[in-house]
């Protein structure tokens, strides 16, 4: 096992450095006697045997130039002599063996082959205990010959064992003194070494420079502990002046804002700051760590591919970003490398600045440049002087100014018309105060072309609170503006006609009447409503009621004079005001010029058309002192017109003011009129015109009030039609009619129809055709039975939904008739869509039919055309005999009226049946039955 | 071979144990002469083999003999058996060493005789000639001849 000598103990390297120089002194000591002792013999025995083969060598020359080898022989024989020659051998001057002698062997053979081949040409050798010779033999200066002599070196040997005894003694006591020294060594340098070995591996785990090495004497041991004493001292020094430097470079990096690392060229980390160990190593001491230690998980530091150019002397700049704690930040790094004294690289250091704040602030900053360059909102902006700095396009699109000519010129001359700035007026204290301003103004554009804007300005101030610039911010509200004006006309003007509106005139009569309050006039309210307006509008549809309305409008228009206000107050109402009328005699001047208007006709579609106009007429102060008043006035006496025939003017009285109010009470009655049970049906029979057969009867409303007494149809029909309260009533109608119909059958044996008038209002109503149909059910009565009135002008307004309808009920087998046929538009044409079974003539016609050759005619024509399209024709207000013949003349299918008989309370018409059914059972129909 | 070699060695080895007395001027050219009579193949090399040589620091100068001419400023002269047989009267006069090789050569006025015996090479010597010729013959050489007359 080899012995590392490095690794040993000083004492065990003291030791072997004894030990072996110990013995190598002996050995040196005896090999030197030996070697002495060896040359000596050598020399001398050279010296020796020289001396005693010269007298071979002197006898040697002659038998060897002859060649004679006895003579040689003999010769070498002399050597015999010398006991301790053991063999000679001569060669003649070529070499060759000429004899030989041999201490051993007489024999020449035997002792020749002893000798070597050739002379050797060495001349002595000492060796394998013997010493070997050659010698030269000459004559008269020639070479001749060679002489070998081997010689015994036995006593030498026995010379050289004497010294053996005195070299282990030396051995032995070199020993002793090297162990001697080796003891010696240890107590002077060995234990205060390791004491001093001891002491600096306390200094190294301790750390502790303070500590100093003991010491005494002035030996090396003792300078050395001086001197590690020194660097002691001087490390301690160090170490305390480096941790100061340590402390206050890590207090200032401390305080950075920034990330602070720095790490050596093996990439482990040397130095960091808080913000580092807080951000960026999760808690862990980043020091003398790698990256790849540190995040095993993370990617190592992207930007190390920068170090080369760093450590090159190139400090690098890159922007990085980490998700942290809270979010997302944005560094700004600097990659610089820390080079010592002789200007080597031996560290890098990175200084990473977070700029999330900023970068959010720039952001902030762009996203507001793009708000305001991209604001649907014009943003100028001046300085204190009021001189453009900034323009955006949107101010480019809405002024024409590209933003090249509008800056650097003043505010006042690209926005002429906007309030003024500070500096161009002083009294602005809005703005001097700091506040905003803000005003619709008109501006012109670069064209000249003048614009809404609602502009506001405000004062832009620096920290120290002056005003630096003003933010222009304008709107074009021009579009809104024009809205706002059209919303203004349709506040106070009517959209169909353009006249004021109900709103307007309301306001124009108050200032009229205040007015007049002053100057004594009177004013006229004239109320105008065009008759039969309605008509229009179901029948030629709404468009062509409207342009109507605007043709009677412009007529009127015309009649107005100076200070006189036509409005339209809704439908085919009209007002006009007058104001400043001296006697009331003007005012119905002015109406019958309004009346006289209307004379001709409106032409419409290219068709012309005939409308008049009722007007009913207040006057201010007589009639009432407030607008509504007036108004109210103005309509009662309108309503006063109406009932007289239309086409008509009057003045209020107070009597009308006493017939409205009666219409009011008429209202009030007939809501609770059929609560009360206080309406009943009558019957009016219907005869076949041929034969006089009772064929059905017509139910007619009548309505008896304990105050009002008996009302007439004509004056609440419509008034419950205008109120909605026709759709019970008429369900009830239709309901008790029916119920009477099948009891009927019963009296009479066979089966009557029953005829219901249905008002446009009921057909309207919601289901009316469900309505029909329970009844039928609930009643029983055959469908075919049931005849349902209705005027021409329902089925003439030509909505889907009413033919819808019609066609529904005509499938249900229920008859269908048209009422009052003649009076109204008599569109016969139309008829032929719709599925009506009957045509009622009107009883003006069945009057007129003896008296009027055209009525007569007209009737004829109806007749014809009507059973044309299969309809029944009946006729109403048959009063004569010759009417009832004249109508079966013209082919009538039916009749009825007070010829026959006036309509029937329920149980008269049962008395009636009862005595038409026994009258029948003897002869026909001839005469009237009561 | 080996024979002519050792042949050629024991020429020039005898050479070295000769002491030859000084040369007349005007015949001494520097140099130790060697002069060879006869046409045998064992001495037809003996000139290539000994020129360069130095012997008795002179350098060896070898030539062929004319026949019966050459003698008188020889330091040595080699004799093949029928030249020697041919010159007999020559050899009795020489100064030179003469060395020969057949029985007879040395009772014929030559100096030193080559003998083969068992296959070595010996030699034999003419002690009295070669002290009329001058020559003064080593210790060492008469000691390893075979027989001295």
């Amino acid at each position: 096992m080899a012995i590392r000598i490095d690794f040993q103990s000083l004492r065990f390297k003291l030791l072997a450095v004894a030990a072996i120089s110990s013995l190598a002194g002996a050995l040196v000591v005896l090999v030197g006697l030996a070697a002495y002792e060896a040359r000596d013999f050598r020399e001398r025995r050279v010296a020796e045997v020289k001396t005693l083969t010269q007298v071979v060598r002197l006898n040697l020359h002659a038998p060897l130039n002859f060649r004679d080898p006895m003579s040689t022989e003999e010769t070498l024989a002399t050597l015999r002599a010398f006991g301790d020659v053991e063999q000679a051998c001569a060669y003649d001057a070529d070499g060759r063996l000429i004899a030989a002698y041999s201490r051993e062997t007489r024999a020449l053979r035997l002792a020749l082959a002893d000798c070597p081949m050739s002379p050797p040409v060495w001349s002595e050798k000492f060796g394998d205990y013997r010493l070997e010779m050659v010698e030269t033999v000459r004559y008269a200066e020639e070479v001749v010959g060679r002489l070998y002599t081997r010689w015994t070196v036995l006593p030498m040997i026995d010379r050289l064992g004497a010294y053996l005894p005195f070299a282990h003694m030396l051995a032995v006591a070199l020993l002793v003194a090297a162990a001697l020294l080796v003891w010696a060594a240890r107590r002077l340098v060995t234990d205060p070494l390791r004491r001093l070995a001891a002491f600096a591996g306390e200094v190294n785990a301790t750390r502790n420079y303070h500590l100093r090495a003991p010491h005494s004497g002035s030996d090396e041991i003792s300078e050395l502990a001086v001197a590690i004493n020194e660097v002691l001292a001087t490390t301690e020094r160090n170490w305390r002046e480096t941790r100061e430097s340590r402390d206050l470079l890590q207090a200032i990096i401390d305080r950075a804002p920034a990330v602070i690392y720095v790490k050596d060229l093996n990439g482990r980390y040397l130095l960091v700051n808080n913000r580092f160990r807080a951000i960026r190593s999760a808690g862990l001491d980043p020091i003398g760590k790698t990256d790849v230690e540190l995040f095993p998980s993370a990617p190592t530091d992207a930007y190390a591919v920068l170090d080369e150019r760093v450590l090159a002397g190139e400090p690098v700049a890159f922007e990085r970003t980490t998700r942290e704690a809270d979010g997302e930040h944005a560094y700004v790094a600097q990659r610089f490398a820390l080079v010592n004294e002789e200007g080597v690289a031996f560290a890098i250091c990175t200084v990473e600045n977070d700029f999330t704040e900023r970068r959010r602030d720039e952001d902030e900053i762009k996203k507001l440049v793009r708000t305001v360059a991209q604001s649907p909102v014009s943003v100028v902006m001046t300085d204190a002087e009021g001189v453009i700095e900034y323009v955006n396009p949107k101010f480019s699109q809405l002024s024409g100014f590209h933003a090249a000519e509008a800056i650097g010129r003043p505010l006042s001359e690209i926005k002429p018309g906007l309030p003024p700035l500070p500096g161009a007026a002083p009294e602005c204290n809005d703005l001097e105060g700091g506040r905003v301003v803000q005003a619709e103004v008109r501006i012109p554009d670069r064209n000249g072309d003048m614009r809404w804007e609602s502009v506001s300005i405000s004062p832009i101030r620096n920290a120290r609170g002056e005003v630096t610039h003003f933010v222009v911010l304008g709107e074009d509200i021009s579009v809104r503006k024009s809205f706002e004006e059209q919303l203004l006309r349709q506040a106070h003007y009517d959209a169909v006609t353009g006249l004021p509106n109900r709103v307007l005139a309301m306001d124009r009569l108050a200032v009229a009447l205040a007015h007049a309050v002053r100057t004594r006039d009177i004013v006229a309210v004239m109320f105008i409503d065009l008759d039969h307006f309605k008509n229009v509008n179901d029948t030629l549809g709404h468009e062509s009621g409207d342009r109507l309305l605007k043709l009677a409008a412009a007529r009127l228009a015309k009649l107005m004079r100076q200070g006189n206000t036509l409005a339209r107050l809704g439908g085919d109402e009209f007002i006009v005001i007058a104001p400043g009328i001296a006697e009331p005699e003007w005012a119905d001047h002015i109406a019958g010029r309004i009346l006289n208007a209307f004379t001709r006709p409106f032409e419409l579609d290219g068709n012309d058309l005939y409308v008049t106009a009722s007007i009913g007429i207040s006057l201010f102060p007589k009639d009432g002192d407030t607008p509504e008043q007036l108004l109210k006035h103005a309509d009662i006496a309108m309503y006063k017109s109406k009932a007289g025939g239309r086409n008509a003017s009057h003045f209020y009285t107070p009597e009308l003011q006493s017939r409205a109010r009666r219409r009011l009470e008429l209202e009030g009655h007939l809501r609770s009129a059929l609560e009360r049970g206080e309406f009943e049906l009558h019957y009016q029979p219907m005869f076949g015109v041929s034969d006089g057969r009772l064929v059905g009867a017509e139910a007619l409303i009548r309505w008896v009030n304990p105050v009002l007494g008996r009302v007439p149809p004509d004056d609440f029909i419509p008034l419950a039609e205008e109120n909605g309260t026709i759709v019970p009533i008429g369900e009830w109608v239709l309901r008790r009619a029916c119920l009477a119909a099948r009891r009927w059958e019963e009296a009479i044996g066979y089966p009557l129809r029953i005829a219901v008038n249905v008002s446009a209002r009921q057909l309207r109503g919601l289901n009316f055709v469900g309505l029909v149909e329970d009844v039928i059910r609930e009643s029983g009565l055959d469908p075919a039975l049931l005849e349902l009135e209705m005027t021409e002008r329902l089925v003439l307004s030509d909505a889907p939904e009413t033919k819808l309808m019609l066609e529904q009920l005509d499938a249900m087998g229920v008859r269908l008739s048209i009422d009052d046929f003649g009076t109204g538009y008599s569109a016969l044409g139309y008829l032929k869509r719709y599925p009506f079974n009957v045509l009622k003539i009107d009883k003006s016609f069945v009057q007129n039919v003896l008296v009027e050759q055209s009525d007569a005619a007209v009737a004829s024509a109806i007749v014809g055309m009507g059973h044309g399209m299969e309809m029944e024709i009946v006729a109403e207000g048959v009063e004569t005999a010759e009417q009832l013949g004249a109508l079966r003349d013209l082919g009538c299918d039916i009749a009825q009226g007070y010829w026959f008989s006036r309509p029937l309370p329920d149980t008269e018409f049962a008395e009636f049946l009862h005595r038409y059914r026994e009258s029948r059972a003897g002869s026909t129909v001839s005469a009237t039955v009561g | 071979m080996e024979l002519a070699k050792a042949r050629l060695d024991l020429l020039t080895n005898l050479a070295r144990y000769v002491s030859w007395p000084p040369k007349a001027p005007e015949l001494d050219r520097g140099v130790f002469e060697i002069v060879v009579h006869g046409d045998d193949n064992s001495w037809a090399d003996l000139s290539r083999a000994l020129s360069g040589k130095v012997l008795k620091s002179r350098a060896i100068s070898v030539r062929r003999a004319a026949a019966g001419s050459g003698w008188i400023e020889a330091d040595m002269v080699v004799l093949s058996r029928a030249d020697s047989l041919r010159l007999r009267s020559e050899l009795t006069n020489s100064k030179a060493l003469t060395v020969g090789e057949r029985d007879g050569f040395l009772e014929d006025g030559g100096i030193i005789n080559l003998l083969l015996i068992r296959g070595k090479l010996r030699f034999e010597v003419n002690q009295t000639r070669a002290r009329q010729a001058g020559l003064h013959l080593s210790a060492w050489l008469l000691r390893a001849a075979e027989t001295i007359l």
